[in-house]
């Protein structure tokens, strides 16, 4: 059976600072295909155009020229606020540095993307208790996001990052602050979630990541440019 | 609404985050706005008080003037005026000023013989009866260092020093008008300037239809052509130009105070610092809009002006109604040895608090705003690059 596919990238091309002398021009007519419920690493040296690439499938950029289209729709023209719309309810991101908000309570991180939203506090609030007892912070819910561990602090972003509970799951070089164990772990859970029918693109120069058995499309990127594809 | 309450919530957690810097600003906003609140307050304060203590004084006063001095009045100008028609009633006032060159204030000596008007009470003791006798402002007791049965020594006319005994001393309620006041009887007070006999100082008149006032006024300058009438609106009209000015003086003195506070506030408030900018880009990221962002900036700029504008407000009361403005009291009342030293009734203007509002809380939200726009519209693709 030929899935679906979810997202489309089309002759994407990304210009930093267009016509301006530092312009930079990260990504060159990069065309690729993810299908729904995949496992996709984008795998390149830093400066290949990865997080360029992670950025516009995510709506969080959009291209210079081509087209972006998520489930059948173009996003690369839509509006800013019909944007936000596809970002909040498509997509959870992971970022490298995780990105979560210092001197904030763990629940009050996690539930961040809800706020905007009109849900009650009780709604929101058992919705985010329920993802911190399944990455098991559930203890820690009142605690400052300082005080946790590395390990903890990326569970927060994976929680965060589904709290709208999205298809299409987005990480940005998730392993490259955590050891060998705390890797493995991270692992685990997005391949707990892609067996839960989630969608999830990983950007990665780790080897412990595009080498790993859930991932099943690993997309070889170099100076802005998809270099080869293999799929397993 | 709930989408609103969330989002306030978050604005008062990102202040709470940032103690010192909105601390700052709300210590510098508050004082500014207590600064400018009190000197409104102080003159809105000092004007209606003035307004009140006036609505007893005389209708009319008619002054003599020749060749633009001050001259003494005729009683038989006080006839003249008494034949008018709608004049109720004219009386002799006899008065002077007497500068005391052992406190160097100055004093406001006046004759009464049938009693004060009602609005001047006498904190304790009683009026002067008889020959060296006196009442005093609580001012010229204070300054005197004078009580009760107390004599108090002053240089007559003819250079002879005269002891009058204090049988009263006036309450501070009317100090705005009677705080440099020594009050003897009239015969007395014309032996000590030395007046002759059948003159005032001035005369006080009563008209039946107040608005029949000016044109009464218009009659007396014609029949008695040396005379100045000067109506009591004209006397408020004096008062609140004094305060006015006064008040302008001090803001505008206050000016450069105002200029560096707005300077800081906007620096404050535009200069988005590194973390904000970065916590602006994982809201967008996370899925806010560019209007969940302003809305979250607007909340947190009108929760730091707000509380700033309270606490000013608050503060000028304090200031103003409760310590009777130890700060700017000097400059609005006058620069007199003797400060008329009495507690404002609390008189507040919803128009003013609101102009005040109005521009102290409108121009921070709004520089709080626009810098917040400028980071949101932009893609949240940067934060993906921190």
């Amino acid at each position: 059976m030929t899935m679906q596919p979810l997202i489309q990238a089309e002759l994407v091309n990304k210009i930093y600072h267009p016509k301006r002398p530092d312009a930079f021009h990260a990504l060159h007519d990069v065309s690729l295909t993810i299908t729904a419920q995949s496992v996709v690493a984008l795998k390149g040296p830093s400066g290949s155009g990865k997080t360029s690439l992670l950025s516009l499938l995510g709506g969080m950029a959009r291209p210079t020229s081509g087209r972006v289209v998520v489930a059948g729709r173009e996003i690369s023209r839509l509006p800013e606020r019909f944007l936000t719309g596809v970002r909040r309810k498509t997509f959870g991101f992971v970022f490298q540095q995780l990105q979560l908000i210092r001197n904030l309570p763990v629940l009050d991180n996690v539930l961040l993307p809800l706020y905007p939203l009109d849900l009650g506090p009780g709604e929101m609030r058992l919705r985010g208790m329920a993802l911190l007892e399944q990455f098991g912070l559930n203890d820690k819910a009142s605690r400052r996001i300082e005080q946790l561990s590395g390990g903890e602090q990326q569970r927060v972003a994976i929680a965060r990052a589904l709290i709208n509970d999205p298809q299409v799951l987005i990480a940005d070089e998730p392993t490259a602050h955590l050891d060998n164990r705390l890797a493995e772990e991270f692992l685990e859970i997005l391949q707990t979630l892609n067996e839960q029918g989630r969608t999830i693109i990983i950007a990665t120069h780790d080897p412990v990541v595009f080498n790993h058995n859930f991932v099943q499309t690993v997309v070889n990127m170099h100076d802005g440019k998809i270099t080869g594809t293999t799929s397993r | 609404m709930k989408r609103h309450l969330k989002i306030l919530e978050h604005a008062l957690s990102s202040l709470r985050r940032r103690t010192g810097k909105s601390l700052a600003i709300i210590v510098v906003y508050a004082f500014t706005i207590a600064v400018l609140a009190s000197v409104l307050f102080l003159t809105h304060a000092l004007r209606t008080e003035a307004n009140l203590l006036l609505t007893a004084a005389p209708d009319l006063i008619v002054q003599r003037q020749i060749a633009g001095r001050h001259e003494l009045v005729p009683y038989q100008y006080a006839e003249t005026i008494r034949q008018l028609p709608g004049v109720a009633n004219v009386q002799p006032r006899l008065w002077g000023y007497y500068y005391d060159a052992l406190t160097k204030a100055n004093y406001t000596l006046m004759g009464v013989d049938q009693g004060l008007p009602a609005e001047w009470p006498l904190i304790e003791g009683r009026m002067p009866e008889d020959i060296a006798e006196c009442a005093v402002g609580a001012g010229v007791a204070a300054v005197r260092g004078l009580r009760l049965d107390d004599d108090l020594a002053l240089i007559d006319s003819s250079n002879i020093g005269r002891i009058f005994t204090v049988t009263g001393i006036f309450q501070p309620e009317s100090s705005l008008l009677a705080n440099d006041l020594v009050v003897m009887t009239t015969e007395e007070l014309r032996d000590f300037f030395g007046f002759a006999d059948g003159q005032a100082t001035d005369l006080a008149v009563r008209i039946y239809n107040p608005r029949e006032i000016d044109v009464i006024a218009r009659k007396i300058k014609r029949e008695l052509p040396e005379t100045r009438p000067i109506t009591r609106s004209e006397i408020v009209r004096t008062y609140d130009a004094v305060f006015n000015w006064r008040s302008g003086m001090l803001l505008t003195v206050f000016a450069s105070a105002l200029v560096a506070f707005c300077i800081l506030a906007w620096d404050k408030a535009t200069g988005l610092s590194a973390e904000e900018r970065r916590e602006i880009g994982i809201l967008k990221a996370i899925g806010w809009d560019t209007a969940d962002i302003l809305l979250l900036k607007f909340w947190e700029g009108v929760a730091v002006a707000l509380t700033a504008f309270l606490l000013g407000l608050v503060g000028a009361l304090v200031h103003v109604f409760l310590l009777g403005a130890p700060l700017l009291s000097a400059v609005i009342k006058g620069w007199s040895v003797i400060f008329p030293d009495f507690e404002l009734t609390p008189y507040l203007d919803l128009y003013q608090v609101c102009i005040l509002a109005f521009l102290t809380i409108t121009p921070y939200v709004v520089s709080t705003v626009i810098p917040s726009w400028k980071a949101a519209v932009t893609d949240p693709d940067s934060v993906m690059r921190m």
